[in-house]
């Protein structure tokens, strides 16, 4: 047994440590922002990755990817998201969009759209989420009507992150209505900019550009835009979630967190030291479950069990290393502090925790996942 | 990364689970606990045969693995004998000491004290070393195989360098085990046991305590796993092992809470390995502390030696 990641995953750690150092600027805490500057430095640290070749690390070689293994996509991610996800939304694009695309696309779409995901240049949203269609994705509604050569979009999707930035959108749309529901969806990769598109800002507690809903108003687009088969959308969709399967590491901000907050004056406190030494022990138990999945899945034997139990690990961390620190730091930690460091930044990972268990799958599905896939094999073990 | 146990022990822990399985599981624990010398004149010599007692969980990473494995199986069906006391005796000192326990500051009782060859006690905190000498039976519901004893400081004997280490690691395996077979025992009850016209695993809130129950015993067998890999490779400090029996702590509340619940008055029932499970796990969960106890411990050792991790803490002075 050797439960260690490896000299190269080692190593891609260090080096993207260095690299994030240079490239982010004090107190760096969102990517989630218009703000021009904030959007200057997601371009700055896509462009400077994509130079290195480390935007497309996890890309297959033959799409200018590097190949690299499971656990340094794993290290890639880790770092990503510990640092505030300075890729900004290409993080779709290069975790899912394009890996999709080469899987499902046609050589003409992944000639259009691979390179401007791997230079980190084409900002992608996700279209799936509607306001009666949530947990139940397959119970979506936006409609597309087939008219002459075209297809024509018209409904509404919610909480769509990053649609204010986006140029295309990953779009699932009905095109036919069958007693199965799972049937008659298909993706469309839609221009944001199409005559028919428009996109409003929900304001959340979470911050800007993290909640919109985008309106379809007689939205044309062309054969050319159907990702997949017609009516076979769901299989596609499929795909997306099991690139996305295992979750975010957001064990690797937490772990970040927990380091900043050692040195605090409220953890003199013992009921605070206390708590504070239990929540490490439960972070470093969903980095373990985390790397438990990775592992099955380099092996080809991931199952819905245990890809949820990470997942299920991993955000109740979340919320649970938010209320520690939003605890410790106390009504001080309340509003932002930018010179504070990732302390001054506590109120923002409160706020964002509150939807970890929200986003991506509720925690109530995951639960559900892993009871049902549990009892399914005692079923079968029986 | 390779997390595959080497073969050769899990090929030995499938011994061991046979064994168990020809003692009859929990049956075993309910027999000694009526009769205790059930323990010494079956349970025993089976584990010996086997040679389950002469083990070295310091050895090599097939014959440390197979130790820890063994625990774990032996754990599972709660096995009346004190498999983790022994094997927590360093090799080079079981001539003189049949069993190790584990004891912080005062301490009037012990499990299993009274059927191993000069048992020693050492302190959790300051290391120290003491003999142990037995008095009688506690007979509580419990604390089922609890001695009342007394403690002396030991001038002389083999040094025990490394048995708190190696007890903190093994109760995990232990614990893990038993878990692992509550575990079982509630999802085959979900499955079978049916209200309103249906299996009671289709209902959610049955289904979300599943899902929570198999977190906390996933979460005691992966860290129990990594910690036994940094002790092999030299690397385990105090604070991983008090880590590990924090976890060992919460995952066992976690999953007791929630079997019981999902069995209902079945599971209280002493006919049910479940409640035999239970009261069976208590000595190893409250002894020398319990969670309260192992979390204070594992906070000094936090603030003293800081803690690994993908942003390490660092130690800490006190102000």
């Amino acid at each position: 047994m050797d439960l260690d990641l490896g000299a190269a995953a080692r190593a891609l750690r260090t080096r993207l440590r260095a690299l994030l150092a240079e490239e982010l600027p004090d107190g760096w805490s969102t990517s989630f922002s218009l703000a021009p500057d904030v959007q200057a430095v997601v371009a700055r640290v896509c462009r400077r990755l994509a130079d290195e070749n480390l935007l497309t690390l996890s890309w297959p070689t033959e799409y200018g990817g590097a190949g690299a293994d499971l656990w340094q996509q794993t290290v890639l991610r880790e770092e990503m998201w510990a640092h505030f996800e300075p890729r900004g939304p290409q993080y779709m694009g290069l975790n899912w969009v394009g890996p999709v695309l080469m899987e499902v696309g046609t050589s003409e779409q992944r000639a259009r759209h691979l390179p401007g995901i791997s230079g980190g240049t084409a900002v992608w949203c996700q279209g799936f989420s509607e306001p009666e269609s949530g947990t139940d994705l397959a119970s979506l509604q936006l409609a597309a009507r087939r008219d002459g050569a075209e297809w024509v979009l018209n409904g509404q999707k919610i909480w769509t992150s990053y649609a204010g930035l986006a140029q295309w959108c990953f779009l699932a749309a009905r095109t036919s209505r069958s007693e199965k529901k799972h049937e008659g969806i298909t993706i469309f990769l839609v221009p944001m900019d199409s005559p028919g598109i428009n996109v409003v800002p929900i304001d959340s507690m979470m911050g800007e550009q993290h909640l919109n809903e985008v309106f379809f108003d007689d939205v044309r687009v062309g054969d050319d835009a159907v990702l997949g088969d017609v009516g076979r959308g769901w299989d596609v969709i499929r795909l997306v979630l099991k690139h996305e399967r295992i979750g975010i590491p957001r064990y690797a901000r937490d772990d970040r967190v927990l380091s900043e907050l050692a040195g605090h004056e409220g953890l003199d406190e013992p009921a605070a030291a206390g708590e504070y030494a239990r929540t490490l022990v439960h972070a470093r138990v969903a980095r373990l479950l985390s790397y438990r999945a990775v592992a099955l899945n380099e092996a080809g034997e991931l199952t819905d069990q245990e890809a949820s139990l990470a997942r299920l690990a991993s955000i109740q961390l979340d919320q649970e290393v938010a209320e520690l620190a939003a605890d410790v730091c106390g009504a001080d930690g309340l509003a932002p502090d930018p010179g504070g460091g990732l302390l001054g930044h506590v109120e923002d990972v409160l706020r964002y925790s509150r939807s970890a268990t929200i986003a991506s799958g509720t925690i109530e599905v995951q639960r559900l996942v892993i009871a049902r896939a549990a009892l399914e094999g005692a079923a079968r073990a029986s | 990364m390779r997390r595959e146990w080497p073969q050769s022990a899990s090929s030995y822990a499938q011994t061991v689970s046979d064994v168990v399985r020809s003692l009859d599981g929990v049956e075993a624990a309910r027999r000694a606990e009526a009769k205790p010398g059930h323990r010494a004149e079956v349970v025993r010599p089976r584990l010996e045969a086997l040679g389950a007692l002469s083990l070295d969980p310091w050895g090599d990473e097939e014959e440390s693995a197979a130790a820890a494995l063994a625990v774990r199986e032996a754990g599972r069906a709660v096995l009346p004998w004190p498999l983790v006391h022994v094997l927590s005796v360093p090799p080079p000192a079981r001539d003189d000491c049949g069993g190790v326990h584990l004891v912080l500051g005062k301490c009037t009782a012990l499990d299993h004290a009274d059927v191993v060859a000069n048992p020693a006690a050492v302190d959790l905190r300051d290391g120290r070393v003491f003999s142990v000498t037995v008095d009688r039976h506690r007979h509580a519901p419990l604390d089922p195989f609890g001695c009342d004893v007394r403690l002396a400081g030991r001038e002389t004997g083999p040094p025990l360098d490394g048995a708190v280490e190696m007890h903190l690691l093994l109760d995990a395996f232990w614990v893990a085990g038993a878990l692992a077979e509550a575990a079982e025992l509630a999802l085959r009850h979900a499955r079978e046991r049916r209200q309103f016209g249906v299996p009671i695993g289709r209902f959610g809130e049955i289904r979300w305590r599943i899902a929570d129950l198999l977190l906390a015993r996933d979460s005691l067998d992966e860290l129990a796993r990594y910690t036994w890999w940094l002790m092999q490779a030299g690397q385990a400090g105090r604070a991983d092992l008090l880590a590990l029996r924090v976890q060992m702590v919460e995952s066992a509340q976690s999953v007791l809470a929630h079997t019981h619940q999902i069995l209902g008055a079945m599971g209280l029932c002493e006919e049910h390995d479940l409640a035999v499970i239970d009261r069976h796990l208590q000595p190893v969960l409250r002894r020398p502390v319990g969670r309260m106890g192992s979390t204070a411990l594992l906070t000094g050792r936090v603030r003293q030696d800081g803690f690994a991790a993908l942003f390490p803490v660092p130690a800490r002075p006190h102000r």
